[in-house]
């Protein structure tokens, strides 16, 4: 199985905080993992290092087996994408204008968006749902249409590893499905994979293969969805009592 | 789906954008000859043409060739300097209110060229510390916000903005130990003044080579607006660029104030009256921006010395005279959604 994204031996700490030590971990072509952990456990920090965007303490992580921080960001650009929290427009632009910048990591130093390009662009507003707003500024979008627009960015890049950092952000609960099923049927076309950190329990369980599990006071832990979605380890993990309901729909997780 | 032609056409767009370099650019020639023609001796189109064609030494020819020709360049390339390093100040900090001064070149530059006025010294002089000001305070706003090691946009505007105000104390406390008879330049060069421009072609230099090497990190630039994180996410290599950012943005702006004080306005606006009429895309916004701040530096150049004549009025006063409405107006008319 060809892994896509692993790292060795990886300790990252934040502000005095340690949020792994000793951390290894593999993600495989074909996988789809889900990061679950409460406010402050270090979600975005473990993305944003596996990302290369910030140094880990120690350890190495190797995309395609090149060690990231070697590599150069246009080359990283081309087979990793991430999906940022939070996004910091302040300058006017077009949807099309925005989407179309997925494209930047593709296209030569002096090269412009080809037909072919903006066809992509197009078809991934089309998955989005956001193809009739191509002209209108983004500012005028709501939240939920702002994170499809993201998420189209990204289809435009085409990645082989994707890092998305709470995907389901400001969706509502048609769109939250429609597109966790789009970008995770993504993965197994082109033979990448996907690593997204979620709040929402019950789409870990529906579209994540495996789980990491940042606890507030001990190490994480990994491991398959069947073994870590249990009540006794996500009351640990948000110390609070989770509790979990079969129901004719499935299992169901609640807030107890 | 996948044979399907792009409902979006690129060729169209960026015909769109030729389109509108080609209508600055007459427009930017358009106020040329009006800068030639306007002033305390009339000449027509005819004459201009004689000048062209024949070399004999006339009053119309030094007027225009000598006196006129090079103030008419020296405006239309500060103008263009200022208003390149306006539209790559605010992708630096990203910040919508960053013009070429928020941090302190032309503080800086106000100091040195005080100094000289106040002592007396030439046009050259004055030109040269003003030059020096600007360079220490590249280096000083450079240093400082460098500091521990990190560096951030916010930190690096804060350390500015803060730099610029004590350069703003320096230059009150000149004015206010200045000679009465160094008052009138000091004030006119702190507004912004093109009587005294000259070496044009070291500004040409400066703004040729500053517009190139921007235009070819364009499209970087277009990311960097969304944002550090989401341009690194995309492949841009954002340290760098913000170096060399500040480092082009930095030798404009004190070209600029080098030869003409501190045009006011000019650079804030300009940027922002072309991203809500023709869009972000700094592939076009750039070479757009260096024509319309020239051409707009030239017109206001033109009225400011033909307005009262004989007469002169700092051009810095008319810069704002024009930009504020016309800003205003776009502001209200654009439908490319608020700044």
């Amino acid at each position: 199985m060809m892994n896509c994204l692993t790292a060795k031996q990886l300790k990252i700490s934040i502000s005095g905080k340690t949020i792994c030590q000793q951390f290894d971990l593999q993600l495989n072509a074909g996988e789809v993992w889900g990061i679950l952990g409460g406010n402050g456990a270090g979600k975005t920090t473990l993305l944003h290092t596996l990302a290369g965007f910030r140094a880990a303490d120690q350890g190495e992580i190797r995309l395609f087996d090149q060690a990231i921080a070697q590599l150069k960001p246009r080359t990283r650009a081309q087979q990793m994408g991430f999906l940022l929290q939070d996004d910091q427009a302040q300058f006017p632009a077009t949807v099309l204008e925005t989407v179309l910048q997925g494209r930047h990591p593709h296209l030569g130093f002096w090269q412009w968006e080809s037909p072919e390009d903006y066809l992509l662009a197009e078809q991934a507003l089309l998955k989005v749902g956001l193809a009739d707003y191509a002209h209108r500024p983004i500012e005028q979008l709501s939240g939920g249409e702002r994170q499809r627009l993201k998420i189209a960015t990204l289809l435009v890049q085409q990645p082989k590893v994707w890092l998305l950092d709470e995907p389901a952000n400001h969706l509502d609960l048609h769109h939250q499905i429609e597109l966790l099923s789009l970008l995770t049927a993504q993965i197994k076309v082109v033979q990448g994979c996907l690593l997204m950190s979620l709040h929402d329990l019950n789409l870990a369980q529906r579209f994540c293969d495996k789980l990491i599990l940042l606890y507030p006071d001990q190490p994480p832990e990994q491991g398959c969805v069947a073994d870590l979605l249990v009540e006794e380890k996500l009351s640990q993990l948000y110390q609070h009592p989770i509790r979990c309901l079969e129901t004719d729909a499935g299992r169901v997780f609640i807030a107890g | 789906m996948s044979n399907q032609q792009p409902t979006f056409k690129p060729a169209l767009q960026r015909k769109q954008a030729l389109y509108v370099l080609l209508l600055l650019s007459v427009a930017a020639m358009g106020s040329v000859a009006l800068s030639l023609l306007s002033g305390s001796i009339s000449v027509t189109f005819a004459d201009l043409w004689q000048l062209l064609s024949h070399d004999q030494p006339t009053l119309t020819r030094t007027v225009v060739m000598e006196l006129r020709l090079p103030r008419t360049l020296a405006a239309l390339i500060v103008g263009a300097e200022l208003a390149v390093a306006g539209c790559l100040m605010q992708v630096l900090l990203r910040n919508p209110l960053a013009d070429p001064y928020v941090l302190g070149v032309s503080g800086g530059a106000a100091v040195g060229a005080l100094c000289s006025i106040s002592l007396g010294l030439g046009a050259f002089w004055i030109s040269g510390s003003a030059f020096v000001g600007a360079l220490v305070n590249l280096l000083l706003v450079f240093g400082l916000a460098h500091g521990q090691g990190s560096w951030s946009p916010t930190r690096l505007l804060l350390t500015g903005v803060v730099t610029a105000s004590g350069w703003g104390a320096v230059v009150s406390f000149l004015l206010s130990i200045g000679e009465d008879s160094h008052l009138r330049g000091m004030l006119f060069w702190l507004m912004g003044d093109l009587s005294r421009a000259s070496l044009a072609g070291v500004n040409l230099t400066v703004l040729l080579i500053c517009l190139a090497l921007s235009w070819a990190l364009a499209r970087p630039l277009n990311l960097m607006l969304r944002g550090e994180l989401q341009a690194k996410a995309l492949g841009v290599s954002v340290y760098p660029i913000q170096l060399t950012l500040y480092l082009l943005a930095s030798a404009l702006t004190a070209s600029a104030v080098t030869q003409a004080g501190s045009v006011g306005f000019l650079g804030l606006v300009v940027p922002h009256i072309l991203r809500l009429s023709i869009g972000t895309d700094h592939r076009v916004l750039l070479p757009a921006a260096a024509l319309a701040g020239g051409t707009l530096l030239l017109l206001a150049d033109t009225l400011a010395r033909t307005l009262i004549a004989p007469q002169q009025l700092p051009v810095g006063v008319i810069t704002a005279f024009i930009g504020v409405p016309m800003f205003l107006w776009v502001l209200q008319k654009s439908n490319r959604g608020q700044l």
